[in-house]
């Protein structure tokens, strides 16, 4: 009796293990579809990543030779430069010849501080497509390049370098453009009543965030003051301010300095001050 | 706006067509030959009195010296070929070149982009946002899309 109740034991859970075997087989066949589905998804997904990496790269790999490009001119600025500075020591050059050498290098400082921004952009980017963090990057390796010779123009021709002027041109740079209209009205106020901080401070790198009425009003500031950075300021200034000053200068109620500012007029205002010339001459 | 690259090529050719080197020059003009010589690679531009004498040298008005009446081409794949900076974000900005933007996008520097972000930003400069934002980078997309920026990386 036993022995047969064992045998349809045994019997019945063979039909189990029979049922749970083509149950098992038909989730199998099941399954391969989807396991090549994922597959083919996940190679999808990867391919789509590479493509979105290969294009970030590619970005990016115009931005550094577009950088690089700057550095281009570099060698061949400098040697100018030395130039201008070997026939300082002949002494016959003029003011302007100096104040013109001067003007030079503040174009090439403000050009670094670009290359800084662009290089510090292109960090950035790098960090979001690598994941990783910028220890030992070879961007920043080429960053602190740019900071070293930044440092190094700054220490040349800082006339002081304790203020470091151009750190705190640097740090007003990375925030002005996400600060809000009236934290950038305050920045003109204090601008405007000559605050000790912004003394140092190239203006010509802050009027670009400004809007047109302040940048106007920054440069009337400047000309009140004589400043000698008017040359940079001017490409911001509106043509219409430029035009009233063209005409207060014919008027004789004014008295500047119009070299630096007729490459930045309207056509109709350039003839007005050069005929204007024209008849004092005769 | 004066494009200072054009009235150097104009100042060059006068010269060479009036059979002088640029010491000649420099000497007529009372300037040092670099001076001269930044001039006609347009870094630099003559003062008021330099060019009304420059004009009566070489016999032509200071319009012809300063190209005021020339018509300038230019290449979108090379915008500042022979053209100045300033005169061509200048021209973007009011509305006298008209170029797609998000193409000619990488050939500013980060000052200029920004200055051209911002007029798009107050609406005075149309663009196809979403073209556009494709070419900046995160910095420049929090500027140009303030709340509404989603990091999507």
């Amino acid at each position: 009796m036993l022995k047969r109740l064992k045998r349809k034991e045994v019997k019945v859970m063979n039909e189990h293990v029979d049922e749970l075997t083509k149950k098992m087989e038909s989730l199998k066949e099941g399954a391969l579809p989807l396991k090549e589905k994922a597959i083919s998804l996940k190679q999808t997904l990867e391919a789509e990543r590479a493509k979105q990496n290969r294009l970030g790269y590619q970005k990016l790999h115009e931005r550094l030779n577009y950088v690089l490009s700057y550095f281009q001119d570099y060698d061949q600025n400098i040697l100018d430069a030395k130039t201008l500075i070997n026939d300082l020591k002949e002494g016959n050059q003029t003011d302007d010849d100096i104040t013109d050498i001067i003007a030079n290098f503040d174009e090439y400082i403000l050009e670094l501080i670009d290359i800084k921004v662009e290089l510090s952009d292109i960090e950035d980017e790098l960090n979001v497509l690598s994941k990783k963090k910028p220890a030992n990057s070879s961007v920043l390796e080429f960053k602190e390049f740019g900071d070293m010779i930044g440092d190094a123009f700054k220490k040349a021709f800082s006339k002081d370098d304790s203020s470091n002027p151009n750190s705190k041109t640097s740090k007003l740079l990375k925030i002005l453009p996400f600060l809000a209209e009236e934290e950038k009205a305050k920045i003109v106020e204090e601008i405007l009543s000559d605050s000790e901080y912004f003394q140092d401070v190239k203006l010509a790198v802050i009027l670009p965030f400004l809007n047109q009425e302040a940048c106007d009003k920054i440069f009337m500031h400047e000309v009140k003051k004589e400043s000698k950075n008017l040359q940079t300021l001017v490409p911001f200034v509106s043509e219409e301010l430029l035009g009233e000053l063209v005409d207060q200068y014919i008027e004789g109620k004014i008295d500047m300095n119009m070299d630096i500012l007729y490459p930045f007029l309207k056509m109709e205002d350039i003839k007005k001050l050069f005929f204007y010339e024209l008849k004092q001459e005769n | 706006m004066i494009d200072l690259r054009s009235v150097g090529k104009k100042i060059q050719s006068l010269r060479v067509s009036n059979h002088l080197t640029q010491d000649e020059l420099a000497e007529k003009l009372y300037v040092s030959r670099q001076a001269l010589s930044k001039w006609e690679n347009g870094q630099s531009i003559p003062t008021i009195d330099n060019i009304l004498l420059l004009s009566r040298l070489f016999n032509v008005t200071f319009e012809e010296i300063l190209c005021l009446n020339e018509k300038t081409e230019f290449d979108e794949n090379d915008l500042f070929k022979s053209h100045d900076r300033y005169l061509i974000i200048n021209k973007i900005m009011s509305g006298e070149l008209v170029v797609d933007l998000p193409t000619v996008f990488y050939q500013f520097s980060p000052l200029e982009r920004m200055t051209l972000l911002k007029k798009v930003k107050e609406g005075s400069l149309k663009v196809n946002i979403s073209d556009l934002s494709t070419k900046l980078t995160t910095s420049e997309l929090k500027y140009l899309l303030g709340g509404n920026y989603v990091k999507t990386t």
